[in-house]
C-alpha cells in the first residue's frame, strides 16, 4: 500500500466534503448541540458546590448540637453526599437516576435519595443531552451521513473504475477514504475534548488521576470514531446503490444505539427481578426481628443476653454494671442488623448486577455499548460508582451508630436504663466535634477499567473486526 | 380521480416490495415484545399491591382474632406494648395501604412505574419527612436505557419506519426518470403522489390499530368497556402517523436527491425525539430550578428538635387544638409505660409534621410549576405530545402518580384523626373498629386530562405541514 496515495486519497475525500454545502449545516447544528451539553454540563457539574454547601450544613448543624445524650445524636444522625467527579462535566452517566444523598442515623439503613429523576416528568426518559451523548448518539449518524456514498458513488457514476484504472488498489481506495473520514470525525470530536479540557482546567478539583483519565476517554472516542470510520466504508463498498448503503447504516444504528441496549436490559430485568423497597425492607426487619425486639422488655433473646452479661460480671441486675447496659444493647443490635442489611444489600445489588450482564455482554457485539459503559465508568456516573458511594456511606453509618454507642456504654451512668430523654446523663458538646466528617472518595481509576474489561477489549476487537472487514472488501469489491 | 385499478396497482407494488413487507413485519414483532414486556410488568406490579394488601388484611384479622380471644378471656398479654386492644400496637403492627389500581390500558406504556410504586405504607408514626417520595428499587441502569413498551415503539420507531417506507416516494420515481413517464400517462402527478403516500399511511395505520386491538384482546384488555379510551389511542395514533407522513411528504416535495430526503428526515426525527425533549427538560431544570430536598428534611429534623426543647408547652399546645385527645388516664402520661412513650412520641412527630407541613407544601408547588412549565413546552415536539398522552391513557404519567401521592397524603391525615384521638384517650380498641378503619380509595377523576388540547395541538401541527404540502407541491409537481 503507497502511503502517499492514501494520503492523497484521503486529503481528497476531505476536500470533497467541505466543498460540499451538506456539510456546513451538519458542522453549525452539532457546534450548536457542543455549546449547549457544555453549558448544560457546567451548570450539571455546579450542583457540586451545592452538595459541597450541604456537606458542610450538615456537618455543622451536627456539631452544633447542644449537650445531649450519644444515643439522641446517633438519632440526630447527618447526610452523606455524594459527590459529581470533574469529569461528570462530560457524561451525566446515571445520574439523574440516581440519588445523591442519603441520611445517616442509628438503627436504620436509608436508602441513597432524592434522584432527580423522582420528581421530574418522563421527559426525562428520552435523555439527557450531554457532550457524551452527542459523541456516542448523534457522531455516528453524522459519520454516516458524510461516509455513506463514498465508495457506492463512485461505483455509480463510474469514476471508481477509472480510479482504479489508473492504478489505485482497492485497499488504497478503501484505506484513503476510510482516513478521510476518519480526519473529518477527529475535527468534529476535537471540539468536544477542548470543552472537557477548559472546564478540567479551570475546576478546582481536578487532580492527576483526572487527566489520565480525560486521556482514556479522549482514546476511547477516537477509537471508537475510527470503527464508525471504517464500518462506514466497508457498508458503501458492499452496497449496490447509495440509498441501500444509507438505509444499512440507519439500520444499524438503530439496532445498536435504541434496541438492542433497551431489549438487553428489558431481558436482564425479566430474568432477575428485583424485590420491591416494601419487600426488601420487610425481608430485613423479620430476620432482625428473628434475633429479638430490643424494645419488647419480654424478648427472649435479649433477655438471655441480659442474663449472660449479668452472669459474667457476677451482679444481680444491669444498674450494677460498671457499664451502661443499655448502650450495650444497642451496640448488639446495631451490629446485627448492619450485618443484616449488608447481607440483603450486597444480595440486591448482586441482581442488579445480574441485570446488567446482557448488556455488558452484549458490548463485545455492541461498541455503542462498550463505548458508553466505558465512558460512563471513567467520567464517575456507572452504576459501580453509584455502589461504591452506598458503601462508603454505609460503613460511615455504622461507625457514627457505634461510635454513639461507645460513648453511652463508657460515658453514660449504668444507673439509667433506658430512655435518652430530658436534659440529664449528657455529653459535653465538644464531643460531637471529635467524629470525623464523612468524605465521598471517588473510585479509583484501576478498579474502573478493572470493572469494564470486557467493554475495552469490545473496543479493541471491533477495531481488529473492522480493519480486517475493510482489508477483506479490498479484496473482494466490485467496481461495478 | 383515484381509480379501483390505480388504488389495486398501487397496492401489489406496495406489497411486493420485500423490504416495505420486512419493516411492517419489524413493527409487528416490536410491538408484541413491547406487550409482552409491558404486560409482565404490570402483572407484577398487580400482583405486588395484591401482595400487600393481602398482607394488610392477615395482619388485621390476627389481630381481631387476638382480640376475640382476650375478650373470651382465652388469652393474657403482660404488657401493652403486645396488648391487641392497645394503640401502641395498631401503630407499630397494624399499617394501612394506599394503591394505585392499574388502569386498563396500562399495557400501553410502563411510563414512570418503573420508578414510582404503586402503593405506600401508611402508618400512623411519620416514618418520612417528605411524604411525597414513593420511589422504588430499581436498577439505574435500567431507568437509563428505559422500557421497552408500546409506546417507545410507537412514539421512537414508528416514525422511523414511516420515514423509511416514504422517503423516496417522488424522488425515486425523479432518479430513474420514471417520473416522466408517469406524467405522460392519464393521471395528475399532484393525485398520483398523494394516492402513493395515502397507501402507505393507510396500511400502516390500519396495521397498527387492528394489531394494537389484537395485542389488547390477548393480554386480556377489555376493549368493549374501554371504547372511549382505545378511541382516544387511535387518534393520537391516526395523528402522530400522519404528521410523520406528511413530514416526509413535504421533503419528498422539497425535490432533494433520495439520499438527502433521507438524512433530513432522520435529522427530523432525531431533533423531534431526541433533540427538543432533551433540551425542554434541561431548560426546564435551570429555568425552575427545584430546592434540595436536603432543606426539607432538615427543616423537619430543625422543627422536630425545637419542639422536643419546649415539650411540655407544645404538648399543651396539641391539647388546645384536639380537646377530645385529652385523657384523665394516668398512663397515657407515664412515660415508663409504652402507651405513655407512644403518646409522647406520636404527639411529637404529629406537632413537627404541623410545623413543617408549609414547607414541605411549598417545596410541592416549586415541583408542580416545574411539571407546569414542561407540560406547555410539549407543543414542540409532536413525540412529546404522544407520548405524553399515551402514558396519561395507561395512568402510568407522573400526573397520575403524584395526585395518587397527594391523595395518600390525605388518607393518611384522615387516618391519623381518626385513630389518635382514641389512641391518646387510651382507648381499648374493639373488633369492629378494627373492622371499619378507614379505607383508601383512588379518585381518578382528580387527574387533569389533557387529550383535548393534545388532540388541537397536533391537528394544529398537521395544518401547517399540509398548507406547505400544498403551497410546495404547486411549485414541484412538474416535471424537471
Amino acid at each position: 500500500m503507497r502511503k502517499d496515495l492514501v494520503r492523497l486519497i484521503a486529503s481528497q475525500f476531505g476536500k470533497g466534503v467541505f466543498k460540499s454545502r451538506a456539510m456546513l449545516p451538519i458542522i453549525g447544528i452539532l457546534l450548536l448541540l457542543l455549546a449547549y451539553a457544555t453549558y448544560s454540563g457546567i451548570q450539571y457539574h455546579d450542583q457540586n458546590h451545592f452538595r459541597e454547601d450541604h456537606q458542610h450544613m450538615a456537618r455543622s448543624s451536627w456539631e452544633n448540637n447542644p449537650d445531649k445524650h450519644p444515643h439522641r445524636m446517633a438519632h440526630f444522625g447527618t447526610f452523606a453526599f455524594r459527590l459529581k467527579h470533574p469529569l461528570s462535566v462530560f457524561d451525566f452517566g446515571i445520574e439523574s437516576y440516581t440519588g445523591n444523598a442519603v441520611f445517616l442515623e442509628a438503627h436504620k439503613q436509608n436508602t441513597v435519595n432524592f434522584s432527580e429523576a423522582g420528581f421530574s416528568t418522563g421527559m426525562l426518559r428520552f435523555g439527557e443531552l450531554s457532550l457524551a451523548m452527542i459523541l456516542q448518539l448523534i457522531l455516528p449518524l453524522v459519520i454516516f451521513f458524510i461516509g455513506y456514498s463514498s465508495i457506492v458513488s463512485d461505483r455509480e457514476n463510474g469514476t471508481l473504475k477509472i480510479l482504479l484504472t489508473q492504478g489505485a488498489s482497492w485497499k488504497e481506495i478503501l484505506f484513503g477514504r476510510s482516513m478521510g473520514l476518519f480526519i473529518i470525525a477527529v475535527l468534529l470530536i476535537t471540539p468536544f475534548f477542548l470543552a472537557t479540557m477548559i472546564f478540567l482546567l479551570t475546576e478546582d478539583h481536578t487532580v492527576l488521576g483526572d487527566w489520565a483519565r480525560f486521556a482514556l476517554i479522549g482514546t476511547s472516542y477516537l477509537l471508537y470514531a475510527s470503527i464508525l470510520c471504517l464500518v462506514t466504508i466497508a457498508i458503501s463498498a458492499s452496497s449496490r446503490s447509495a440509498k441501500n448503503a444509507l438505509i444499512k447504516l440507519l439500520g444499524l444504528w438503530l439496532l445498536m444505539a435504541v434496541l438492542l441496549p433497551k431489549v438487553s436490559q428489558a431481558a436482564g430485568a425479566y430474568f432477575n427481578p428485583t424485590p420491591t423497597k416494601l419487600e426488601f425492607r420487610a425481608a430485613i426487619e423479620e430476620e432482625v426481628k428473628k434475633y429479638g425486639d430490643s424494645h419488647n422488655p419480654n424478648d427472649p433473646y435479649y433477655n438471655t443476653l441480659r442474663d449472660s452479661v449479668l452472669q459474667v460480671h457476677q451482679v444481680s441486675s444491669v444498674s450494677e454494671l460498671p457499664f451502661n447496659y443499655s448502650g450495650f444493647v444497642m451496640s448488639q443490635g446495631e451490629k446485627i442488623s448492619a450485618e443484616i442489611y449488608n447481607r440483603h444489600h450486597d444480595l440486591l445489588m448482586a441482581r442488579y448486577r445480574l441485570q446488567n450482564l446482557p448488556a455488558k455482554w452484549l458490548a463485545l457485539i455492541n461498541p455503542y455499548l462498550a463505548i458508553r459503559n466505558l465512558s460512563m465508568a471513567l467520567c464517575g456516573t456507572g452504576f459501580e460508582s453509584y455502589v461504591d458511594f452506598q458503601l462508603q456511606a454505609e460503613d460511615y453509618r455504622y461507625m457514627l451508630a457505634q461510635k454513639m454507642n461507645d460513648l453511652q456504654i463508657k460515658y453514660i451512668s449504668p444507673s439509667r436504663l433506658s430512655g435518652s430523654e430530658g436534659k440529664r446523663d449528657v455529653l459535653n458538646r465538644e464531643t460531637w466535634k471529635s467524629i470525623p466528617d464523612f468524605k465521598h472518595e471517588f473510585m479509583s481509576l484501576s478498579t474502573a477499567l478493572k470493572n469494564e474489561l470486557i467493554s475495552v477489549i469490545s473496543v479493541l476487537l471491533w477495531l481488529l473486526l473492522s480493519l480486517w472487514g475493510v482489508q477483506y472488501l479490498s479484496h473482494n469489491a466490485k467496481a461495478i | 380521480m383515484w381509480t379501483y385499478h390505480q388504488i389495486r396497482l398501487e397496492l401489489i407494488l406496495f406489497f411486493r416490495n420485500r423490504a416495505y413487507v420486512g419493516l411492517m413485519l419489524l413493527l409487528l414483532i416490536l410491538m408484541t415484545l413491547a406487550a409482552w414486556n409491558t404486560n409482565l410488568y404490570t402483572q407484577s406490579k398487580k400482583e405486588q399491591t395484591s401482595s400487600q394488601l393481602a398482607l394488610v388484611r392477615a395482619n388485621d384479622a390476627r389481630l381481631v382474632a387476638e382480640i376475640d380471644s382476650l375478650n373470651r378471656g382465652l388469652a393474657t398479654y403482660e404488657s401493652s406494648y403486645s396488648l391487641p386492644t392497645s394503640g401502641v400496637r395498631l401503630t407499630y403492627n397494624n399499617h394501612r395501604l394506599a394503591w394505585l389500581p392499574i388502569q386498563p390500558f396500562s399495557l400501553i406504556a410502563i411510563g414512570q412505574g418503573d420508578l414510582f410504586s404503586n402503593y405506600k405504607k401508611i402508618v400512623l408514626y411519620f416514618d418520612d419527612s417528605y411524604e411525597m417520595a414513593s420511589e422504588e428499587l430499581v436498577s439505574p441502569l435500567e431507568q437509563l436505557f428505559g422500557q421497552l413498551d408500546l409506546t417507545f415503539v410507537w412514539v421512537y420507531l414508528l416514525p422511523l419506519i414511516i420515514l423509511l417506507m416514504s422517503f423516496n416516494v417522488l424522488s425515486i420515481e425523479r432518479e430513474t426518470g420514471r417520473l416522466t413517464l408517469i406524467a405522460s400517462q392519464p393521471i395528475r402527478l399532484s393525485t398520483w403522489v398523494i394516492q402513493k403516500i395515502g397507501i402507505r399511511f393507510l396500511t400502516i395505520y390500519l396495521l397498527i390499530t387492528v394489531f394494537t386491538i389484537f395485542l389488547l384482546g390477548f393480554f386480556g384488555v377489555s376493549i368493549k368497556s374501554n371504547l372511549a379510551t382505545l378511541g382516544q389511542l387511535f387518534i393520537m395514533l391516526f395523528l402522530y402517523t400522519a404528521f410523520w407522513f406528511l413530514l416526509s411528504f413535504l421533503v419528498n416535495l422539497c425535490g432533494y436527491s433520495s439520499g438527502r430526503s433521507l438524512i433530513l428526515l432522520t435529522s427530523a426525527w432525531v431533533f423531534f425525539v431526541f433533540l427538543v425533549p432533551s433540551v425542554v427538560n434541561q431548560l426546564a431544570k435551570e429555568l425552575h430550578p427545584i430546592p434540595s430536598r436536603l432543606e426539607v428534611v432538615n427543616h423537619h429534623q430543625t422543627m422536630y428538635n425545637e419542639m422536643e426543647n419546649n415539650l411540655e408547652a407544645e404538648m399543651e399546645k396539641l391539647y388546645q387544638r384536639h380537646p377530645d385527645w385529652r385523657s384523665d388516664d394516668p398512663v397515657t402520661a407515664d412515660l415508663s409505660n409504652s402507651t405513655g412513650w407512644n403518646i409522647q412520641y406520636l404527639g411529637k412527630q404529629y406537632l413537627a409534621q404541623l410545623k413543617h407541613r408549609a414547607v414541605a407544601d411549598n417545596y410541592e408547588s416549586v415541583v408542580e410549576e416545574r411539571n407546569t412549565w414542561v407540560e406547555n413546552f410539549r407543543i414542540l415536539s409532536p413525540a412529546l405530545i404522544v407520548q405524553s398522552a399515551l402514558v396519561g391513557l395507561a395512568g402510568t404519567s407522573s400526573k397520575y402518580y403524584r395526585s395518587f401521592l397527594r391523595q395518600a397524603i390525605e388518607y393518611a391525615d384522615g387516618y391519623r384523626q381518626y385513630v389518635f384521638k382514641r389512641v391518646f384517650t387510651n382507648h381499648t380498641f374493639t373488633v369492629d373498629e378494627v373492622k371499619s378503619l378507614p379505607r383508601f380509595e383512588f379518585d381518578r377523576t382528580r387527574v387533569n386530562k389533557t387529550f383535548g388540547r393534545d388532540f388541537m395541538i397536533l391537528l394544529v401541527y398537521l395544518f401547517g405541514f399540509l398548507l406547505a404540502c400544498y403551497a410546495l407541491s404547486k411549485q414541484t409537481l412538474q416535471i424537471k
